[in-house]
């Protein structure tokens, strides 16, 4: 089965906040997850990678939150390098690849970020670190765009995707409440027939 | 006059429109008297007449009901399709999810723009039962919306945000203990429950028409009228209330059979002929 982009987002907004994030924040992944996967980078991998480890923190591994860290950034409350070259240590952050979206908003869009224990940068050789548990992390003021603007043309997800799919599914499940008696008879107005 | 031609299928097509809903039914009823006040002041109307539809609109405004004064407009946009046809394109929206927030606006502007974009909740007391009697959310069974009652079933956890209203009240309670010459991305650090309404206050404060400026989880909430707005886009007619919350509605009545597509004009359907048009046809 494929999935268009939009499809995507909305599930991983429903996943996002059926694992426990306020609907604001699970609106923050959706939109992260659309823009990675625009330029062929796998979004829900990572967003399934953090919400598999969200609140599974074991004393003395705490890490950030890609979302919440992402939107300090984007909202303009965390400091970023100011000068080509240098660099902000950020330390553990959980699924890093999902702050490459806010990244991005910082005009002119040239903040890197870059986790030295996981090898090159360059966008086609993610290691999974990138998408599941958690990397030291720096941010680094580059020339250019860390993911070249030219490749946002993707417009669906890959079938190879389609086991990241079925995780958001169950964690989006859990914003569907479970009918009764009585939201049957009142849900929709129509009374249990329904044959009109 | 062309205009008076179509007052009158107008109004013919009201006396078409039958409903069991007794609060509908008297609203149909109302407005067949106020096609009797429209056609009159349409047979009044002359071409040396200074600024015509503006003197219709005011006395409309003090002399119909509301279901006649939306019928009195949607005829005077008729005679002028090079103002109206091109508002066809835009009548969808973007749904962009995650619209970026600017987060670096003061919050005492956010507060401002609350206040004034939802002025509308200051009559609205939230703590109060019946201001949240209901609750918006998706059926497990029907992966629909549905609407349920707060207080006799256990949803709220399961609560969609569509409750803009009580949403921005309690932002702005937040907001007013908040230094106003902070950010609203410092804000948000603190507050993060508000991120969505903040997000919304920021697409809505450019949009005119972006929503429903009322109690969307009162207990006097009806929901077919938000329905009734809904399907009124897709050229719905004869709103036909079955509940408070299911309705019928009539789609192309008047549209042509394949014979007859070449001869009807795809732009004069909604209302029907009137008797002697038909006649000659």
């Amino acid at each position: 089965m494929s999935w268009s982009l939009g499809e995507t987002a909305a599930l991983a907004l429903k996943a996002a906040r059926g694992a426990g994030l306020s609907w604001g924040l699970a609106e923050e992944a959706a939109g992260a997850v659309f823009w990675l996967h625009q330029r062929g980078l796998p979004g829900v991998s990572a967003l399934c990678g953090y919400l598999d480890a969200c609140g599974h923190d074991r004393p003395g591994e705490e890490a950030l939150c890609p979302l919440v860290l992402g939107t300090a950034l984007s909202d303009g409350t965390h400091p970023v390098p100011d000068t080509v070259g240098d660099q902000l240590d950020l330390g553990p952050v959980r699924s890093p690849l999902l702050l490459l979206p806010f990244l991005a908003t910082i005009p002119p869009g040239t903040v890197w970020v870059v986790a030295p224990g996981l090898g090159d940068n360059t966008p086609d050789e993610w290691h999974s670190g990138w998408l599941r548990g958690s990397a030291p992390c720096q941010l680094r003021r580059g020339t250019n765009s860390q993911i070249d603007p030219g490749r946002a043309g993707q417009t669906r997800l890959p079938d190879h995707f389609a086991c990241c799919i079925d995780r958001l599914t169950v964690y989006a499940h859990r914003t569907y409440a479970p009918a009764t008696s009585q939201s049957r008879l009142a849900g929709a107005g129509a009374g249990l027939t329904d044959n009109d | 006059m062309w205009e008076n031609q179509l007052v009158r299928r107008a109004a013919r097509n009201a006396n078409d429109w039958h409903v069991a809903d007794e609060r509908q039914a008297g609203r149909v009823e109302r407005l067949r008297a106020d096609f009797d006040w429209i056609m009159a002041r349409a047979d009044l109307l002359s071409p040396e007449d200074e600024l015509p539809w503006d003197a219709l609109y005011r006395a409309g405004e003090a002399a119909l009901s509301l279901e006649g004064q939306e019928a009195l407009v949607s005829l005077m946009f008729e005679p002028h399709a090079e103002l109206v046809d091109g508002l066809a394109a835009c009548m969808h929206a973007e749904e962009d999810v995650a619209h970026r927030i600017d987060g670096a606006v003061r919050a005492g502007d956010v507060l401002a723009a609350l206040e004034s974009q939802y002025d509308w909740t200051d009559g609205i007391d939230y703590d109060s039962p019946d201001a949240q009697a209901r609750v918006w959310y998706v059926s497990e069974e029907k992966l629909e919306p549905r609407l349920g009652e707060r207080h006799e079933e256990p949803l709220e956890p399961y609560e969609q945000p569509l409750c803009p209203g009580r949403d921005a009240v309690r932002m702005r309670r937040d907001l007013a203990g908040f230094d106003p010459a902070d950010s609203l991305g410092a804000f948000l650090l603190r507050h993060p429950e508000h991120r969505h309404m903040a997000r919304r206050l920021q697409i809505v404060g450019n949009i005119e028409f972006g929503e429903i400026r009322d109690n969307t989880i009162g207990a006097g909430m009806i929901p077919i009228d938000l329905l009734r707005c809904k399907l009124s886009f897709f050229g719905a007619t004869k709103f036909d209330p079955r509940s408070d919350r299911w309705l019928r509605i009539t789609m192309y009545q008047g549209a042509p059979f394949p014979d007859e597509l070449a001869t009807l004009d795809p732009d004069d359907l909604v209302y029907p002929p009137l008797e002697e048009a038909v006649a000659t046809r």
